[in-house]
């Protein structure tokens, strides 16, 4: 770890948050699409079924590298770095947790609003609008507060 | 209202030491991209990272950051 061609620690800490935003944002596209399975015809939806597989495989593809790092390098000394929370991109995923928190309030605010006057707002549609709102709002957003500046 | 921005010398620095972000962060514990969105002025650190830099180049830390009125 040492090695000065090897990433650094926190360097492998910033890219696992971006892998995880893009894992999320994965998932949040399945759920988009399992809300449009719900209104489109049997075709369609076979299509889109397929494309709901494509994101979960995506998502863990994301996520797993991540659990294999972490359980070779749980014991490693520079442990604490990884897991340190004083940083551009940690404080970055904060910062999207909190926008993403405010979409989903305005979101759930719109949807109690219209499942008093709507009959075909049922309760999984509402769930799975929801979590694609709350996952695609957060991973949106942090993947826009850690762009590039071009300042390398 | 406060308005004031976080101004920094760490380019002079790393570049006196012949040091590059990659090499700075490194040896204070930080990723890269935390030391170049500080250089820039997008993010302002933290007490701790900068107590960290001003340590590593052996000076007080009023040296390397200053307030500067904002725009």
């Amino acid at each position: 770890m040492n090695d000065a061609r090897t990433p650094s620690v926190p360097d492998v800490a910033d890219r696992h948050r971006r892998m995880l935003a893009w894992a999320l944002l994965f998932l949040g596209a399945r759920y988009m699409t399992a809300v449009a399975i719900r209104r489109v015809d049997p075709s369609t939806a076979e299509l889109l079924g397929w494309a709901e597989i494509g994101f979960i495989l995506a998502a863990v593809g994301f996520i797993i590298p991540i659990f294999v790092w972490k359980a070779r390098n749980r014991s490693s000394p520079d442990w604490s770095l990884y897991r340190d929370p004083d940083g551009f991109v940690a404080e970055s995923l904060v910062r999207a947790q909190g926008a993403s928190w405010t979409v989903l309030f305005l979101t759930l605010i719109v949807f109690e609003y219209f499942a008093r006057r709507t009959e075909w707002l049922s309760p999984g549609l509402v769930l799975e609008a929801v979590l694609a709102t709350m996952l695609v709002s957060f991973s949106v957003a942090f993947l826009y507060l850690d762009r590039d500046p071009g300042d390398a | 209202m406060r308005d004031v921005e976080l101004g920094n010398r760490i380019k002079v620095f790393r570049a006196e030491h012949g040091l590059t972000q990659a090499d700075l962060a490194r040896r204070i514990g930080v990723s890269r991209k935390t030391i170049s969105t500080i250089e820039v002025g997008r993010f302002v650190p933290s007490t701790t990272i900068a107590l960290l830099i001003a340590r590593y180049f052996d000076v007080p830390v009023e040296e390397i950051f200053w307030l500067e009125e904002g725009s």
